[in-house]
């Protein structure tokens, strides 16, 4: 079995696909009734199912949990989200996420693409979920065998016991979250693999992309989704803060972009609500508050969005003003308020 | 578990009483139920259950294993359920261990039947391929994606559903050999061998929610039911009146 061919000379693997072909995807979201997000994610045999469920206290896992017998086998893991991100929209949310994602995969199932698909679940089940992301995270594996760099391993390849390299990368900030090596490779042909998963990626990227955008009914994800390709993550800060969390095998960044544009969905829902407009109010100053934190060149438009809100909302009490201008005056403020502000709410 | 106000409680105790649930369904009406066989291509068997928002998998894998030195023409049979937390946060890590245990516990029993073999829903000797040396291992998984009430019936479904699906692949036992030696076998990809799945139980649970019984409770009727008794029927129907002590429990579990 030592010497098996794992790519025939007529250049096709066990499964009949070409090095640089990738498994069947298929996705499906909203797939789990009881959740607040949910999705399946097969790539060819492997098959995940992710879920998300939340609000809760400010305590935030990713499980990916299974059965240790012979059908729904495979790795254990937990991952604890990019920590920076989550602090960041702790503050503001109040309510992390909670997440709990199974994955059931069978004999024929990669581990290595287990991993990858998991990730991808976790992405789109958190875009069902409507939670601010900085970006999609995507992932896929490649590997090298028979002198061959092979994209996205079975099960029987990965087995092989030959390197493998999964990357998880956001795709529109061109960031990688995720990177693992199980054996030693060339510096050349590192390079080499690593591109062709990350090629995968961006593959995996563009079927999330399409898939979600298919589903018409659902505008709140197609704009969070938008945002998540529109708005770059020009706060270079947080991005290298990213970076180094990725080494600890970190895999999903929730930033704030995303959010901006969920507040401002939720800013026109609740404005176009009677009766309703000291929410929107609140609302604005956490719109400030996201606007000043997230300092880029887009903070300045959504100053004014924001002061726009309170000019707006004509029935803002005194009270509320005071804060407002006291905000807009001395920045230090800031903290003190946007919590007082978000214990109200 | 289920928060609901004092309204809703009586909101739907009150429904029950007059003989219209939540979902305007009937105290005797079950929810539709879907089914759908061979979803995991790697098992052997498999299928998927759907009750309103319940929704459970079941798979079936086939190992090629050693009888029991105690019972030489039996082959052996296990069934686990596992709650995943993408049913229920609260099943995250050891959250789901007791319901799990439970669940498995109790489709053992149905399905299983007592120690003697009596009332088991599939027959241990024909697993047998060679008696004393091979017999095939049946692993039956059930999976909890997402539940909303009466995950004991939805299993005990998608069990039946997934054996009726399985085929096990036909062997061929090579030349016979001395002693204690290990037969050689030959399995054929080819060939598969179909259960007999009549005997297999369906399983239903009466939920008693103030003075009526209902079929079918979603979580949140399950959350104001005072007791339930599960009753498990095979085709010949073989159920409680048969109460001799061991086919007892297997045929009635009472929960709470």
């Amino acid at each position: 079995m030592s010497k098996t061919e794992y790519v025939s000379p007529e250049g096709l693997r066990l499964d009949g696909r070409r090095p640089m072909e990738m498994r069947q995807l298929r996705a499906e979201i909203g797939t789990v009734a009881k959740a607040n997000g949910s999705a399946v994610f097969e790539m060819g045999n492997t098959k995940v199912i992710a879920a998300v469920y939340g609000p809760r206290e400010f305590s935030c896992w990713f499980v990916v949990d299974d059965e240790c017998n012979s059908v729904f086998q495979v790795q254990n893991r937990s991952q604890q989200l990019n920590d920076q991100a989550l602090a960041v929209n702790g503050d503001i949310t109040c309510h992390p996420p909670d997440h709990g994602g199974v994955h059931f995969d069978s004999s024929n199932a990669s581990f290595s693409g287990t991993r990858s698909a998991c990730i991808n679940a976790a992405t789109l089940a958190l875009a069902d979920a409507g939670i601010p992301m900085r970006d999609i995270v995507t992932s896929c594996s490649a590997g090298y065998l028979n002198s061959t760099p092979l994209l996205d391993l079975n099960y029987i390849e990965d087995s092989a016991g030959g390197p493998d390299v999964t990357v998880g990368i956001l795709p529109k900030l061109d960031k990688v979250t995720l990177l693992q090596m199980e054996a030693k490779l060339p510096v050349d042909i590192f390079e080499n693999v690593m591109g062709l998963a990350v090629e995968g990626c961006k593959a995996v990227a563009n079927y999330i992309k399409e898939m979600l955008w298919k589903d018409e009914d659902d505008a709140l994800l197609k704009q969070a989704l938008a945002l998540s390709m529109n708005i770059p993550g020009s706060d270079s800060s947080v991005g290298d803060a990213e970076m180094s969390e990725a080494t600890n095998d970190q895999e999903l960044a929730m930033g704030m972009s995303c959010y901006l544009f969920v507040v401002l969905t939720y800013l026109e829902f609740l404005c176009h609500m009677d009766g309703l407009h000291n929410c929107g109010s609140h609302v604005g100053l956490k719109f400030y508050y996201l606007a000043k934190s997230y300092q880029s060149s887009i903070t300045k438009e959504l100053n004014m969005l924001a002061l726009q809100m309170f000019m707006l909302n004509g029935s803002i009490d005194q009270s509320e003003e005071s804060d407002v201008s006291k905000v807009l005056g001395d920045q230090s403020f800031m903290p003190s308020i946007i919590s007082s502000e978000l214990t109200q709410m | 578990m289920v928060g609901l106000s004092v309204g809703e409680k009586h909101f739907i105790q009150g429904g029950i009483s007059q003989d219209l649930r939540l979902d305007c369904r009937k105290r005797l009406t079950y929810r539709p139920i879907y089914v759908e066989t061979g979803i995991i291509p790697q098992a052997h068997g498999s299928a998927r259950v759907r009750l309103g928002a319940t929704d459970v998998i079941a798979s079936v894998k086939a190992e090629l294993g050693k009888p029991n030195a105690l019972q030489p023409d039996k082959g052996k049979i296990a069934i686990f359920v596992d709650c995943s937390p993408t049913a229920a946060p609260m099943f995250e890590g050891r959250g789901g261990e007791e319901l799990s245990t439970e669940l498995s516990v109790a489709l053992e029993r149905c399905i299983l039947g007592g120690k003697s073999g009596a009332g088991a829903g599939i027959d241990p000797t024909s697993l047998v391929v060679v008696e004393g040396k091979v017999c095939w291992d049946l692993y039956v998984d059930g999976l909890v994606i997402s539940s909303d009430g009466n995950l004991l019936d939805a299993l005990a479904a998608a069990i039946k559903a997934a054996l009726s699906n399985t085929g096990i692949p036909k062997v061929d036992v090579a030349a016979e050999m001395t002693g204690d030696e290990q037969p050689e076998v030959n399995i054929s990809d080819e060939e598969f061998l179909q259960f007999d799945t009549s005997g297999i139980p369906v399983i239903v649970t009466l939920t008693k929610v103030g003075k009526q019984y209902i079929v079918d409770a979603t979580s949140e009727e399950e959350s104001q039911m005072t007791s339930a008794v599960s009753v498990s029927v095979n085709r010949k129907g073989h159920l409680i009146n048969k109460l001799d002590s061991e086919i007892a429990a297997a045929e009635a579990s009472e929960e709470e």
